[in-house]
């Protein structure tokens, strides 16, 4: 199957007076998987219907394979999608369903039908071909509009939330299918989501949105450890966000609350910066305050237990609540109210100007 | 206290029983009522010229304006419900629909009778402009004008029960639809149309119904002179023709049969349409 | 760009069709009824009818007519829905039913049935109160509708049960807890009803009673300009119903009447 790329150019939007979509740009290689990963109303949803076509940009320009299809109309423009819900068409079967987009480009019956066949088994309801949409299940009408959606061998595969009204058992699974199904078939894919464990898991590469920008475009591990942006950093994972300032740039030291800490990434700050310094809780090692005489002195406040790891909630000096993982195994040694050190190492916390 | 509860309610079962049941049960056997016993002989009255032409005018009458309420009532509603429309178009055609839908009978008659009779302000208007509407084979006091007047309340009373119907035509399957390259025609050949089909007939059926039995309005109209069959049953019952009741019996109960068969059509193809809902 | 233009004037030009035919005539009854002969105009149409006392007779007949139609229906159907919803789920079916029969059975032929069956006593059959028997019957859909809408979304059962565990009796719990949580229900039920009644033509008609609407019909076959203004006083009251029954917030209610 032919895979082409997509190339959004200076994209800006407004409703009435709300300015949705700012300047944004983002170029796909051929064959890729990208997520629109931000909160609600942070223009994903509306990006995704620009390049369907559902709306027109007021400024900026939709590219497939560098041929400019701002102003062709959806129905012109051969993109499969999938949304949230209910999209299927009530008074057609499973397969009729699958068939429709073949019907309107008067494909050759016998070709429909083994088109049909195909979708069919590859989204595993060859079973349920002649149920009506009311008659599956949320997740089986949710593959038969994947089904319906690849059967037009689109340019662009486009996800609006499709996961996101199924139960969560469901959701993992399908989300699963959805991956293999894209890599199975090579289809650019644009998914739109506001879960972020769902975006990262799926993707090639993650843009985040934020109040109608794209805030950062990167690979799902790069996001993750690498947030190159404020709300990003916050946004993603979980992490606790402490105020410090840059004391050693060259040897990567930084003030925290008066403690001198490690932090490689204020190499390039000037001294004397502010700075924030976001740090994951698993990247957190604790110490029993008498054994050690460096890091971040603070109280155990509270106990969360996750299974293999404990999450710890640690008070320093009254003010901050630093977030800490360590192997269950081990939390004994840290009782509420005792006092801990916290400690990292100088890769861990990312370092970003306030 | 229950006691007084008890009683209203048996009391409301009693009234129904004497002025809607017996009376129903005195048309559909009073009908078959001779001096001696049994007889056919006035349902077969009804196969006579004048009654079956009476039937087809009035089967005439509700269908047209069954159809035409029906296809107005609709892009009516479909357009004021589209999110282009603003919304002081959308309220003002709700409250209007609930108004006109209920304005029938005579003084809707007679507002007709102001616009489009003979002396009717319209009519006259027309002439002045060089054009005389009743050269063209239109009488407001003819079927052509009853359909016409119909009309008033027939749009309105459509607007007002398909409106459900159009408002839940999703966006996601014109969007869908689209998007595997519909046109917007091709999008209500394939999809709006056959989803919409069966609450559309099941509201034309009650359209055709509730014009099928409209009494005030042709009376006050046209004074009982054109042949519908509520007027028919109207002359015997005020003795303005000579038969006997049975006659009048024989029509209502001809009547009740075209309407029970509506509403038996009417209540199927809504339980088709509530298919695709129940999720 | 010509679509777009297109998408808009289609639409437009249709409604503006159909807000002409829905409107002409209204404006056409309004400016006839105030039409003297020649190009006078003046509203001697509506002082000529104020001195007619067949206009008050027929207009104040109507209004009690309705009056108690509303008065006796709502006593008889309020216990019987509640009871319905409460106890009598069983029923609903032939509730319903009932409640479809008046459309099945319209009303030329009901009156056909009701006169030959009963014929006295005179007291009843031989005055205009014999309507009100049939008028209930013919706002018998509308009303049993809304009520059974009504106390549907009300969940009369916690209600009940909740007033019942704080030592209420029946009539306390009907008074204090049911009726004022009905109150809109109850004024659109009565609102459809009155403009039924006002406009009901066929009955009074057929048994030769001088109501509202019998009193236009007969003023219509004399004079062109008075019915013109009594058929806008009708469409006020229809109008003032309606716009009752919007403002009470039960829209689903406004549907089809009873005088066609």
């Amino acid at each position: 199957m032919k895979t082409s790329g997509l190339h959004i150019r200076g994209v800006n939007k407004s409703f009435a007076d709300m300015e949705v979509l700012h300047s944004i740009s983002l170029e796909s290689k051929p064959g890729e998987f990208i997520s629109l990963l931000g909160p609600s109303g942070c223009g994903k949803t509306t990006l995704l219907r620009i390049v369907a076509g559902f709306e027109r940009p007021d400024s900026g320009s939709i590219l497939i394979d560098d041929r400019d299809i701002t102003l062709s109309p959806a129905e012109h423009r051969n993109m499969g999608m999938v949304f949230q819900a209910y999209s299927l068409f009530p008074h057609l079967t499973a397969a009729e369903n699958i068939r429709f987009g073949l019907r309107l480009r008067r494909t050759p019956k016998s070709r429909q039908q083994s088109i049909v066949d195909d979708l069919l088994a590859l989204a595993g309801l060859s079973a349920h071909r002649d149920r009506y949409p009311h008659q599956l299940s949320g997740g089986q009408q949710q593959r038969v509009a994947l089904a319906r959606a690849l059967a037009i061998q689109p340019v662009l595969l486009l996800l609006d939330e499709p996961l996101s009204a199924l139960d969560a058992k469901v959701r993992v699974q399908l989300r699963e299918e959805i991956k293999r199904i894209q890599r199975e078939t090579g289809i650019t894919t644009l998914f739109v989501t506001h879960d972020q464990e769902e975006a990262l898991s799926i993707s090639d590469r993650v843009a985040v949105m934020h109040d109608g920008r794209l805030v950062q475009f990167d690979t799902p591990a790069k996001i993750y450890h690498r947030p190159t942006d404020s709300f990003v950093a916050g946004f993603i994972g979980t992490s606790t966000r402490l105020e410090g300032r840059v004391s050693d740039a060259h040897n990567g030291r930084v003030d925290i609350l008066g403690i001198s800490m490690p932090a490689a990434g204020v190499q390039g700050h000037s001294d004397r910066a502010r700075v924030n310094v976001y740090v994951r809780p698993e990247a957190i090692e604790l110490h029993r305050a008498d054994t050690v005489a460096h890091g971040l002195e603070g109280r155990v406040l509270e106990h969360t237990f996750l299974g293999a790891t404990t999450r710890v909630q640690v008070a320093v000096h009254d003010c901050v609540t630093l977030l800490a993982d360590i192997q269950s195994a081990t939390a004994h040694r840290f009782p509420v109210g005792s006092q801990v050190r916290a400690a990292w190492a100088p890769e861990a916390p990312r370092i970003l100007t306030t | 206290m229950r006691a007084v509860q008890g009683v209203l309610i048996i009391g409301f079962f009693a009234y129904i029983v004497a002025f809607l049941l017996l009376p129903s049960g005195e048309v559909l056997f009073g009908a078959f009522r001779g001096e001696h016993g049994l007889t056919l002989k006035y349902v077969d009255q009804l196969f006579e010229p004048r009654y079956l032409h009476a039937f087809r005018n009035s089967i005439e009458l509700a269908l047209a304006t069954a159809i035409l309420g029906g296809l107005f009532g609709t892009v009516i509603a479909y357009l004021t419900l589209s999110p282009r429309a603003p919304t002081w178009l959308r309220t003002g055609v709700t409250s209007f629909s609930g108004v006109a839908a209920n304005f029938a009978g005579v003084p809707l008659a007679f507002a007709f009778v102001s616009t489009f009779g003979t002396m009717g302000l319209l009519t006259v208007w027309l002439r002045q402009q060089g054009f005389n509407l009743y050269d063209t084979g239109f009488s407001l006091f003819s079927l052509s004008g009853l359909v016409l007047t119909y009309l008033y309340f027939q749009i309105p009373l459509m607007v007002i029960i398909i409106t459900p119907a159009v408002r839940g035509l999703r966006r996601e399957w014109r969007e869908a639809a689209s998007n595997l390259g519909a046109t917007p025609w091709q999008y209500w050949r394939y999809v709006g149309l056959p989803i919409l089909l069966p609450a559309l007939l099941a509201s034309m059926v009650l359209l055709f119904g509730n014009a099928f039995a409209a009494y005030a309005t042709p009376y006050a109209l046209t004074s009982g002179n054109i042949a519908l069959v509520p007027i028919e049953i109207g002359n015997v019952l005020s003795g303005n023709v000579m038969s006997s009741p049975q006659l009048g019996q024989a029509l209502a109960l001809g009547m009740i049969g075209i309407m029970a068969m509506a509403m038996l059509a009417y209540t199927l193809l809504q339980r088709h349409a509530a298919r695709w809902q129940c999720r | 760009m010509k679509t777009r233009l297109l998408r808009i004037a289609v639409p437009g030009l249709l409604l503006g069709l159909c807000s002409l035919y829905f409107l002409v005539p209204l404006i056409a009854t309004g400016v006839f009824s105030l039409w003297d002969g020649a190009d006078r105009y003046n509203l001697s149409a509506y002082t000529q009818l104020f001195h007619d006392p067949g206009f008050r007779d027929s207009l104040l007949l109507s209004v009690r007519l309705a009056v108690l139609s509303v008065v006796i229906s709502l006593i008889l159907l309020v216990p019987t829905v509640y009871w319905i919803q409460l106890r009598g789920k069983r029923l609903r079916p032939v509730m319903e039913f009932i409640a479809v029969l008046p459309f099945v059975v319209p009303a030329i032929a009901l009156v056909e049935g009701l006169t030959s069956l009963y014929t006295g006593p005179e007291w009843l059959v031989g005055s205009p109160n014999f309507l009100i028997v049939a008028y209930i019957i013919l706002a018998l859909p509308y009303t049993y509708n809304a009520l059974d809408v009504g106390m549907r979304s009300l969940d009369i059962r916690t209600l009940s049960e909740a007033a019942q565990n704080l030592g209420a009796n029946w009539p306390t719990l009907m008074m204090r807890a049911i009726l004022p949580n009905l109150i809109g229900t109850l004024v659109g039920a009565t609102l459809l009803t009155f403009a039924i009644v006002m406009g009901e033509f066929t009955f009074a008609n057929v048994l030769l009673f001088n109501t509202f609407a019998v009193y236009i019909n007969y003023i219509g076959q004399t004079s062109g300009t008075q019915a013109a203004a009594l058929s806008l006083l009708s469409f006020t009251i229809t109008w003032l119903a309606m716009l009752g029954i919007l403002l009470t917030g039960h829209r689903s209610q406004v549907q089809l009447g009873g005088a066609r």
